[in-house]
């Protein structure tokens, strides 16, 4: 017997970037964010800019796990409910999944490219540059 | 034919009270409930040359 999903109230402030809240079943979710995320010193930015061709990071492989164990499962629910009084939550984001339920598979992927300009300081002298501590 | 694994599995009960979180990003997974595969990847890439210090150039626009 399947069971029922219940909440009783749900609060979450932000849900951004591909990220899911699911109350309920379901089969298969699979979540997908490619994100270039850029800080300028000066923040002015054309509308067109980033092209995710020009990153290998957004068309590298990532290697997946091979699964191919043979598991006869035996699911018996006695109580056919899954009950969560109250969510609160701030924020979810880039592929992630919130989900009160049941599923089969998640499949979540989430590339970031993280980029910084800024501009050269009149008073940096190499010296300053080679000592900097990354 | 290859060896198979039993699993039996008995839900008496599954009563969550309060569910309070700050943050989930990046490929996570919060889950109340019942799961067969979960497979999360993320890639994260900030490197010493993605610090760029010059004239601010755009980048190329999309294709």
């Amino acid at each position: 017997m399947k069971r029922a999903s219940i909440v009783g109230s749900a609060k979450i402030r932000s849900l951004l970037f591909s990220a899911i809240l699911q109350i309920g079943d379901n089969y298969i979710i699979a979540p997908n964010s490619k994100v270039l995320a850029t800080q300028r010193e000066i923040p002015v930015f054309r509308g067109n800019e980033g092209n995710f061709a020009s990153f290998p990071i957004f068309s590298a492989s990532i290697p997946q796990p091979i699964i191919n164990e043979h598991i006869h499962l035996s699911i018996r629910n006695e109580n056919p409910v899954i009950q969560v009084d109250i969510v609160d939550v701030i924020g979810v984001s880039t592929a992630s999944v919130i989900q009160i339920g049941a599923n089969r598979i998640i499949q979540a992927e989430s590339r970031t490219k993280h980029i910084r300009q800024l501009l050269q300081r009149e008073t940096e002298t190499t010296e300053d540059a080679g000592s900097a501590p990354f | 034919m290859k060896d198979s694994f039993k699993m039996e599995v008995v839900n008496n009960s599954l009563h969550v009270g309060q569910l309070r979180i700050i943050g989930v990003g990046s490929s996570s997974v919060v889950l109340v409930g019942d799961t067969e595969i979960v497979s999360c990847s993320s890639i994260f890439d900030t490197p010493l040359e993605s610090l760029l210090i010059g004239p601010l150039v755009p980048f190329a626009p999309e294709s």
